[in-house]
């Protein structure tokens, strides 16, 4: 099996850093990282988009147990896992994702690695927040808690991939 | 058919996400209060321990904080307790000793709430739907629908139990709701979390002939069966009027949840036989 540990190291440690630190670091009601979305972004390129859907709906159904959410956590990153493909389709062209490889910079280039990344958890977040909520009452509140969240996570997420690329 | 096997091929991946979303959906969709109750009792019996420490190490950063504020609490009983110890004898004149008036007067069976001192191990702030878990649970005499207070303020109450662990609806959830009061007055509302800030609820539904000025207190009526009457919610930060006919009032909570740590569990100790009775009342068939 392709890179079997690290993943599974990567997954344990994305799962602890969420529910013992970055869900109850308590800065604000509109800052709440979802970090765990770095193993979904960070799969090989040659994964098969059968076995992206269910690895990321595997993380959701984890995330959903410890924070009590009852399917959000599913919701959004099997939103995710289905977006992946096609956006990195749009991004690189069929040549270059058939070529494979982590998404990383090394891989993608800085620019590129950074689109990747925005993109995916603008998504990721964004239906979170939005089924978080169910209503578009507070909209404008949802708004800002989507792009905040968004910022802080794409940073966590750069961050994770220096190191998961170092310890390979 | 072939081209059909081969068409259900190409797009058995759209099909797969379809089907897992659906029924993550629906199980979303499906999803109430207690179920998410159930889920923090069940990833208790894993992650409870470590939430336990961490609590640990967080109460023990703030013992001198505690410590004063015990000793200021047990200085303000002994006040009240001295008011009690020296009320005078009443003579027989004015009340008959073995009348039931007096054992009124002296019964303490006539209490309706009891209390429980309790730690809080695990306390989210910034989803829409937070839970509070305290270290105590059925083998302590936790049960749900007690009330959670913390410095003489509301602060949840308590909606599943495991042994050790219970887990409460904390306030700051958008399916909390519980009716609050004017102190000094008799008008009314519906309190509940619109899931913007930490420190505030609001408290809606209250007549616009009502006098409301900021600064105001809000406290807890005797129409909840959960919370005993008068206990602080917290005060008048900001008003609007709503539709030209009732306010709605910002109210800025007397409980720090953001810093949570030692809470009350109170238990009504009639609230079966309230419920009951007004359950009984609801279904029973109204004379004409």
């Amino acid at each position: 099996m392709y890179r079997l540990l690290e993943y599974s190291l990567l997954f344990i440690l994305l799962v602890l850093l969420q529910i013992f630190v970055f869900s109850r670091i308590e800065i604000s009601v509109y800052i709440h990282p979802l970090i765990y979305v770095a193993f979904i972004l960070l799969l090989p390129m040659e994964i098969s988009a059968v076995g992206l859907l269910l690895l990321s709906g595997v993380m959701g159904v984890f995330m959903d147990f410890f924070m009590a959410s009852a399917g959000l956590n599913t919701i959004a990153a099997l939103f995710t896992a289905f977006c992946r493909p096609l956006w990195l389709l749009l991004l690189l062209g069929k040549d270059e994702v058939h070529d494979g490889g982590i998404p990383n910079v090394h891989r993608l280039g800085q620019g590129r690695f950074l689109k990747y990344i925005s993109v995916l958890v603008l998504i990721h977040s964004a239906t979170f927040f939005l089924f978080e909520t169910l209503s578009f009452h507070y909209f404008y509140i949802t708004l800002l808690r989507i792009v905040l969240s968004s910022l802080v996570t794409i940073g966590l997420v750069y961050f994770c991939q220096r190191f998961f690329a170092v310890s390979r | 058919m072939i081209k059909f096997i081969l068409f259900l091929k190409r797009i058995h991946f759209v099909l797969l996400f379809i089907v897992l979303e659906a029924f993550a959906i629906h199980y979303y969709a499906q999803s109430t209060s207690y179920t998410k109750a159930r889920l923090i009792t069940a990833s208790n019996y894993m992650v409870g321990g470590v939430y336990s420490q961490m609590s640990g190490l967080n109460s023990y950063l703030h013992l001198k904080h505690e410590n004063t504020m015990l000793m200021q609490q047990i200085a303000a009983l002994q006040n009240e307790l001295e008011g009690y110890r020296h009320r005078p004898a009443l003579p027989d004149s004015v009340i008959r000793k073995d009348s039931t008036l007096y054992r009124c007067l002296q019964d303490t069976s006539l209490q309706q709430y009891a209390y429980l001192s309790a730690e809080v191990i695990n306390n989210s702030l910034i989803r829409q739907e937070n839970y509070i878990t305290l270290n105590r649970g059925i083998e302590e005499g936790i049960t749900p629908d007690m009330a959670v207070i913390a410095d003489g303020g509301i602060v949840g109450y308590v909606i599943g139990c495991s042994d050790h662990f219970s887990v409460c609806m904390s306030v700051l959830n958008r399916n909390f709701k519980t009716s609050g009061r004017i102190k000094g007055s008799d008008f009314f509302g519906s309190v509940y979390w619109d899931g913007v800030s930490y420190e505030h609820v609001m408290l809606s539904e209250i007549p616009k002939y009502a006098k409301v000025q900021a600064g105001d207190t809000i406290v807890t009526t005797s129409y909840s069966s959960r919370f005993p009457p008068n206990v602080m919610i917290g005060t008048v930060e900001s008003y609007a009027l709503n539709n030209a006919t009732y306010y709605d009032i910002r109210v800025k909570l007397h409980a720090k949840i953001a810093a949570l740590n030692n809470v009350l569990t109170v238990k009504y100790l009639y609230e079966q036989e309230r419920d009951g009775l007004e359950e009984s009342l609801e279904t029973a068939p109204t004379e004409p």
